[in-house]
């Protein structure tokens, strides 16, 4: 037989399994880099506080929320602080991004508005505050 | 002497055991990660409590019409295109029943399927939504007030 071309079969062949081994190794190297610092339910957790928080907050409220983990969390992974939280007072939910690329979303059952939404830096922990106020739909 | 087809099958064949392992170790991967970060942030129950809370203050101290779906979202202050996301979120009241999980004719059901918060099994089983059951008199009464929560946060991709 064509040594050349067996040699060529076998190139093909293993070159077929780096490709794949590659492909393989970046999807779970890229998997496990998200539940670094356990991203995943940090965002969760804090998606549902906030939402707890709304559901029993009142019109004139005024919410102050240590946050201190999730800006800790968020800069490791080079995510902006004003991004962080999302406020959707049209679709009534919270949104919380502690990793780029992805968002955990939650809404909530109390037709409010979130309003003067902000990240305060050291006071003396990382905090954010909000207000809350007739919801939208109730004609605020 | 083998053709080409012949000495090249072998090694095509082998293509397959490589992805099946790389399925174990993936599996295993992503299994080891699942089982030390747990299963989420269940909140169900939180919600159940909460939204029978937030009704059940509105039924106490307004004189809200709670036979009529509007007049609950309006002045309970309830946020209407949630409830109507797939049965998720769940409510039923009655008044002077015996049994509201049985009962069919309720004053008020926002979606279906509450013979869920009646089983025993259904307290320990993740699988089945949350329930939460509160009984109070108002106007001498007897109100019996369901809700049910089966929502969870979702993670979406963002620009």
């Amino acid at each position: 037989m064509n040594k050349r071309a067996a040699l060529g079969d076998i190139l093909m062949d293993n070159i077929i399994f780096l490709i794949l081994l590659v492909l393989f190794i970046s999807v779970m190297t890229a998997s496990v880099i998200q539940q670094r610092d356990g991203v995943v339910i940090w965002e969760q957790y804090y998606a549902a506080e906030l939402v707890e928080i709304i559901n029993f907050a009142e019109p004139g409220d005024e919410i102050i929320i240590d946050v201190h983990k999730a800006t800790v969390i968020a800069k490791g992974n080079e995510v902006e602080f004003r991004e962080i939280y999302e406020f959707d007072n049209v679709k009534k939910r919270v949104g919380v991004k502690l990793s780029r690329g992805r968002k955990t979303y939650y809404s909530y059952f109390n037709d409010v508005s979130i309003v003067e939404d902000t990240i305060e830096l050291a006071v003396p922990i990382n905090v954010l505050k909000f207000k809350v106020v007739k919801g939208e739909s109730a004609g605020a | 002497m083998l053709s080409k087809r012949g000495q090249a099958a072998p090694r095509q064949v082998m293509i397959f055991s490589f992805i099946l392992l790389l399925i174990i170790i993936g599996g295993g991967l992503v299994a080891g990660m699942f089982l030390f970060f747990g299963a989420g942030y269940d909140t169900r129950q939180v919600e159940a409590d909460t939204l029978n809370y937030a009704i059940k203050d509105c039924i106490l101290k307004s004189e809200t019409d709670f036979s009529s779906k509007e007049a609950l979202y309006q002045d309970c202050r309830l946020n209407e295109e949630i409830f109507a996301e797939g049965n998720l979120l769940r409510v039923k009241i009655c008044v002077n029943s015996g049994d509201c999980i049985e009962e069919i004719k309720p004053e008020l059901q926002i979606g279906s399927d509450f013979v869920v918060c009646g089983l025993v099994a259904a307290e320990t089983n993740k699988a089945f939504p949350r329930c939460k059951i509160s009984s109070f008199l108002k106007n001498d009464n007897k109100i019996d007030l369901i809700t049910v929560s089966d929502r969870f946060n979702r993670r979406s991709k963002v620009g």
